[in-house]
């Protein structure tokens, strides 16, 4: 039961932030009006093919050199700020 | 190791590699993009429940002092979720495998499209710090799986000990 309402509470929520994404970009207006493509159709802009044409994952490369290279930012951010606390204000008085 | 974390770790790296795949549509194709992205919906569905007592228990000390490293991580699982809806709003909204199979037809809105690309480079920025945060507990798993665990006991597993209990 209490499975059934955590699921519920996801989805409410999940539907809640969805909605206000929808109605935010509702209020652009910019709808064609046209129906979406046929199944199969390539999509209007520089769509992927729908059989997938690249038999190299380029694709996957590119996204986990994007995610180290988030994770060793955020690394190096928090490793950056950790120094700066551990300095304290002797440490920055030369020696005499 | 409970059979909780087992549960978990299996389904995170399931959901990864999934989750990896349905980002280079080049390769897998429009078809298997859309249907493993909604399935990725429910195992991202699954991992929330898996991690329900964390959730509930940061929700209820966000604002006590000495949190910040966990605030962060709480912002940031937000942000993924939220982003994770944009994905799966702006995919369903452009949708040419899964809408159509279901016999629905949706007006065309160019705006969904950027959308869909922007927010889904964002999710990788952002999924790469939510695996940065989780990486000693990742590490830890994985050597405990593959027999050579640790004894040391990390915080990260002793919080997960602690969920299990809960």
């Amino acid at each position: 039961m209490s499975t059934l309402y955590r699921i519920l509470v996801i989805l409410v929520v999940a539907t809640l932030i969805g909605g206000l994404i929808y109605a935010a970009v509702g209020s652009g207006n910019s709808t064609s009006g046209l129906p979406a493509p046929a199944d199969g159709q390539p999509r209007p802009e520089d769509g992927e093919s729908p059989e997938g044409d690249s038999v190299l994952p380029l694709g996957v490369l590119k996204s986990l050199v994007i995610m180290s290279i988030a994770g060793g930012a955020y690394l190096a951010a928090g490793k950056a700020i950790s120094r700066k606390k551990s300095l304290t204000p002797k440490s920055l008085i030369p020696n005499h | 190791m409970s059979k909780q974390n087992v549960t978990k770790y299996l389904l995170d790296i399931s959901t990864f590699v999934g989750f990896l795949i349905v980002m280079d549509p080049r390769t897998s194709g429009l078809a298997i993009h859309e249907w493993l992205a909604v399935a990725l919906g429910g195992a991202v569905l699954v991992h929330l429940l898996l991690n329900w007592n964390w959730i509930v228990e940061i929700t209820k000390r966000l604002f006590t002092k000495g949190l910040n490293g966990t605030r962060a991580n709480y912002i940031l699982n937000w942000l993924l979720f939220i982003d994770g809806i944009l994905i799966m709003l702006s995919g369903i909204m452009i949708s040419e495998a899964v809408i159509p199979a279901l016999g629905l037809t949706l007006p065309v809105n160019m705006v969904w499209r950027s959308l869909h690309d922007l927010s889904a480079n964002i999710s990788l920025i952002l999924m790469g710090l939510h695996i940065t945060q989780h990486w000693s507990w990742i590490v830890s798993t994985t050597k405990r799986l593959l027999g050579r665990g640790e004894t040391k006991r990390t915080p990260a597993l002793a919080m997960d000990d602690r969920q299990v209990k809960a």
